[in-house]
């Protein structure tokens, strides 16, 4: 396979995974859309420096830090409306459902938005991206028991926050 | 290390499985990955030549990584370009003739494999600027030749087109764009899924159902997991 059919199929099959993290570590639609490319772009040039079986581990870590510095520059500038955020084109389910899977969407967002952000990042790429506990290790540069406790850290964190909005019943659930 | 379960696979209440699963069914727009394909495109046609000359033509050959390098600058400035100018024909390429000897490359057929032979004796003392039409032949492989890289610049710039005419709801001037795609690409195109998107939104902007119809399916018979194939499949429901 050539470089360039390698990272084709690199963008196609993953691009919507990258954007989705990059959604899940605070940014905009406008914005995750502008990182997101920016991600493949930096990927498409060290695709040789891509092993084999590591592609999402690969891109969720350039992710990570692309988000990172989004962040950076997002506090030096004033806040801006995300224009496009209700732009989607109506392909999925009809408007109401739309709008229940919005507000779901927002409401786990405020609840990542209150962690740190190397817990949060832990926590998407495990909990809801489902990488492996070896890809977690490795996108955040850290050995495997360093990861499974900062997992552990993340949930409980998540927990902690979800009950403080009120979607986490002290009653239910895994971590009390 | 302590082994740890993904969370969802034990007891999490229902309302926050629900949260991650809306998150994890949450999707870009269409229109943004085939954007984000021809920025890489863009951003990646002069490195990718550098970077394959380099990997495969041993040290001493010098000349022809320069040629390779050369190459690259040039197929990146050209599909720079091309991002707003269709090509409608070859341009000459720039070579460099270097005092021990001139060589031509042949385009590999994959990566790996050039092939240098003397095509002429040691003449100019001091390197000297020609100007010659490319002597190699179209390669399947992205960064193998200039060849390779002068279509694939075009098929962009044919594609941007017709992206942007869909942008500013000019169905004719998209579809014209895009039979001008088909006229040179046919089946061949690298960006075929995209064409085949573009020939969607183009059809339905100039109330063309029956080619809609036609891109949708095609869409979904070709790859049904594809980025597109949640509009295709709703262009069809809303038109059975």
């Amino acid at each position: 396979m050539s470089d360039h059919e390698r990272i084709t199929l690199l963008v196609r099959e993953h691009f919507a995974f990258v954007w989705r993290v990059l959604r899940r570590l605070g940014l905009g639609e406008a914005d995750a859309d502008d990182a997101a490319q920016r991600v493949m772009i930096i990927v498409a040039k060290r695709v040789n420096d891509v092993k084999p079986g590591s592609e999402r581990a690969f891109l969720f870590r350039t992710a990570w830090f692309v988000a990172q510095k989004e962040h950076r520059a997002r506090r030096r500038r004033p806040e801006q409306l995300d224009l496009e955020s209700d732009a989607h084109e109506s392909t999925g389910p009809n408007p109401e459902e739309q709008v229940a899977e919005r507000e779901k969407r927002e409401t786990l967002d405020a609840i990542l938005a209150r962690m740190p952000l190397d817990l949060r990042a832990a926590f998407v790429c495990f909990e809801i991206e489902g990488l492996s506990k070896h890809e977690v290790a490795e996108v955040l540069d850290i050995p495997m028991g360093t990861a499974a406790s900062r997992l552990r850290r993340a949930r409980e964190e998540f927990a902690r926050q979800a009950r403080r909005l009120g979607w986490f019943p002290r009653s239910r659930g895994a971590i009390a | 290390m302590s082994d740890i379960e993904r969370w969802t696979d034990e007891d999490v209440p229902d309302e926050i499985r629900e949260l991650f699963s809306a998150a994890r069914r949450e999707r870009p727009r269409p229109r943004v990955l085939e954007k984000t394909l021809l920025a890489v495109g863009v951003a990646t046609a002069g490195t990718l030549a550098t970077s394959a000359a380099a990997a495969t033509v041993p040290a001493s050959n010098l000349v022809v990584v320069l040629k390779w390098g050369l190459g690259g600058v040039l197929s990146g400035l050209l599909v720079a370009g091309g991002a707003s100018v269709v090509l409608d024909r070859p341009k000459p390429r720039v070579d460099v003739a270097v005092a021990t000897a001139s060589v031509e490359v042949e385009a590999p057929q994959a990566r790996g494999t050039i092939s240098v032979r003397q095509v002429a004796p040691a003449k100019p003392a001091v390197p000297a600027v020609v100007t010659t039409t490319p002597s190699v032949r179209p390669s399947a492989a992205f960064g193998a030749s200039p060849e390779a890289d002068r279509l694939m610049a075009e098929e962009l710039a044919i594609l941007d087109a017709a992206r942007a005419a869909v942008d500013s709801k000019d169905g004719a001037r998209a579809q014209r764009e895009l039979a001008k795609h088909q006229r040179k690409f046919g089946t061949t195109g690298r960006f075929l899924p995209e064409a085949r998107y573009l020939e969607l939104e183009a059809s339905l902007l100039s109330k063309d159902q029956k080619q809609a119809q036609r891109a949708a399916q095609q869409i979904l018979s070709q790859d049904p997991g594809s980025p597109h194939a949640r509009r295709a499949r709703s262009v069809l429901e809303q038109n059975p």
